[in-house]
């Protein structure tokens, strides 16, 4: 059985859960409370980082440190439900990814050797998890090769856990062009897993 | 997939949009079959985090705990709940003393009437001649009139240039007047002396004569152009006593200085300069 982000059940290694409890959490977070921001910040930090390594591969891990520098600095001004704090963010995001691709194409740069998982230590438990985290990495795979767009309405629907007409805001189309772009997505999803017989 | 002779665009849709809205709102409870991988594909894109999806966490804290500390810090100041300003916020720098002063308009320069600044030149002129006439008189100029004096009559005295002044005086003595040549436009160095004497002795008559109220207009132009004409020999105004010390020494042969009501007997001249004062002035 899949378990959700939003879900009431959540991973072992946290005891807070964001649901109900937002707007508790989110004003203690604005009080000063890190406590509480870690909440906000472990319950929306993976599906950032989904969205960004779909859309923009090599740079996620960086524009999700400065997404989240921004959320932090105006955190103090956000009012709003969870649904408008996780619009918030992901535009925060959308808006980070593309400066960078600006900067990028003004200055572009080699990126780093990055450690390979070859180099890193393993262990049983790493393995197992490495297990678990197949079918989420495959998931990821298999949303790169859908065309960009198709790809980011059905991660901002799916992860990010948007609604139609958010993600026409956030995009500037219409919710219909989205709801169009969306269906188009999960038929090639759909015939990308049937054609090639594979099972997650 | 069940075995069909037909092929698979044959026939009625494996699913529709209402299909693909429940799976897009993880409503997959009654969803076709063919849509169960894509299920469960975008299920796995919501499960639980991955470990280095939790890596930054210690980065952003550090963030929020520094702009926390910042706001606490500016709540305790003003007492705004909530102060939103992550950062400082400069004063606008007061005009002062310090400020670059509006710079002055040109203009007003180049408008000075011409006539003020040839009243500066006059004026000035006129000071650096009364200097010069001081200097030469009150005999503070030392050596070349003590060697005049001691050696009167081998030195030649050079045809005074009078701008103006019809009178040219005298000089007195056993010295002999030698007509100089005409100042040629190259200038030999012999030429250039006997010009900057012509214009010492010219500066000195007017000078000499300026107590007269009737003249003092016409002759503070002369002077005017001959000390600028001087200037330019002696290498500027400043050097005109000692340029013209020269010069007019061969006005007084006898080493005698003339008179200057007022002034007394002048220093540096033999024993005899007080007693033909009044001849040498009369003669000059």
């Amino acid at each position: 059985m899949p378990i959700f982000l939003r879900a009431d059940a959540f991973s072992t290694d946290t005891q807070h859960v964001v649901g109900e409890d937002f707007a508790v959490v989110l004003a203690a977070a604005q009080g000063g409370s890190e406590d509480a921001f870690a909440v906000l910040w472990r319950d929306a930090n993976p599906a950032l980082l989904r969205y960004l390594r779909v859309v923009a591969s090599e740079h996620a891990d960086d524009v999700a440190a400065e997404t989240w520098v921004q959320v932090v600095r105006g955190l103090p001004r956000f009012a709003g439900d969870e649904s408008a704090w996780r619009a918030w963010l992901f535009t925060t995001a959308r808006r980070r990814l593309l400066d960078q691709a600006r900067v990028r194409r003004r200055h572009p740069t080699e990126p780093l050797d990055e450690i390979t998982a070859a180099d890193v230590p393993r262990t049983v438990d790493a393995e197992q998890l490495a297990m678990e985290n197949i079918a989420t990495e495959s998931a990821m795979a298999l949303l790169s090769r859908l065309p960009e767009q198709q790809a980011e309405v059905i991660l901002l629907r799916v992860v990010a856990g948007l609604d139609t007409e958010v993600v026409a805001d956030m995009l500037g189309r219409s919710p219909g062009a989205v709801r169009v772009a969306a269906h188009r997505g999960l038929k090639r999803l759909a015939a990308l897993l049937t054609g090639a017989g594979v099972t997650l | 997939m069940p075995d069909s002779p037909l092929p698979p665009w044959w026939g009625p849709a494996p699913f529709d949009e209402r299909d693909l809205d429940a799976v897009l709102s993880s409503e997959t409870a009654d969803i076709p079959v063919a849509l169960r991988p894509v299920a469960d594909a975008l299920a796995a894109l919501q499960a639980a985090p991955m470990p280095a999806e939790l890596r930054g966490q210690a980065m952003i804290m550090a963030e929020f705990r520094a702009l926390a500390e910042f706001r606490a810090a500016g709540l305790g100041k003003d007492g705004r709940i909530g102060d939103t300003r992550p950062t400082l916020v400069l004063s606008v720098p007061r005009e002062g003393p310090a400020r670059r002063r509006a710079p002055r308009h040109r203009a007003r320069r180049r408008a000075a009437p011409v006539a003020s600044r040839r009243a500066g030149a006059l004026i000035g002129a006129a000071a650096t001649a009364i200097v010069l006439a001081a200097v030469v008189l009150a005999g503070n100029v030392s050596g070349p009139f003590h060697r005049v004096g001691s050696s009167s009559a081998s030195t030649p005295s050079a045809p005074r240039h009078a701008g103006g002044n019809s009178s040219s005086p005298k000089v007195e003595g056993s010295a002999s007047q030698e007509p100089t040549a005409r100042p040629t436009a190259g200038g030999s160095a012999t030429t250039q002396q006997s010009k900057g004497s012509r214009l010492c002795h010219a500066v000195y008559d007017i000078v000499k004569d300026s107590g007269s109220s009737a003249r003092g207009k016409q002759e503070m132009s002369s002077l005017s152009s001959l000390l600028r004409q001087l200037s330019k020999l002696a290498g500027g105004s400043r050097q005109l006593p000692g340029y013209c010390a020269q010069f007019l020494g061969d006005l007084f042969p006898d080493g005698t200085l003339p008179h200057i009501p007022g002034l007394g007997d002048q220093g540096t001249g033999s024993s005899q300069a007080g007693q033909d004062n009044q001849g040498a002035l009369a003669h000059l």
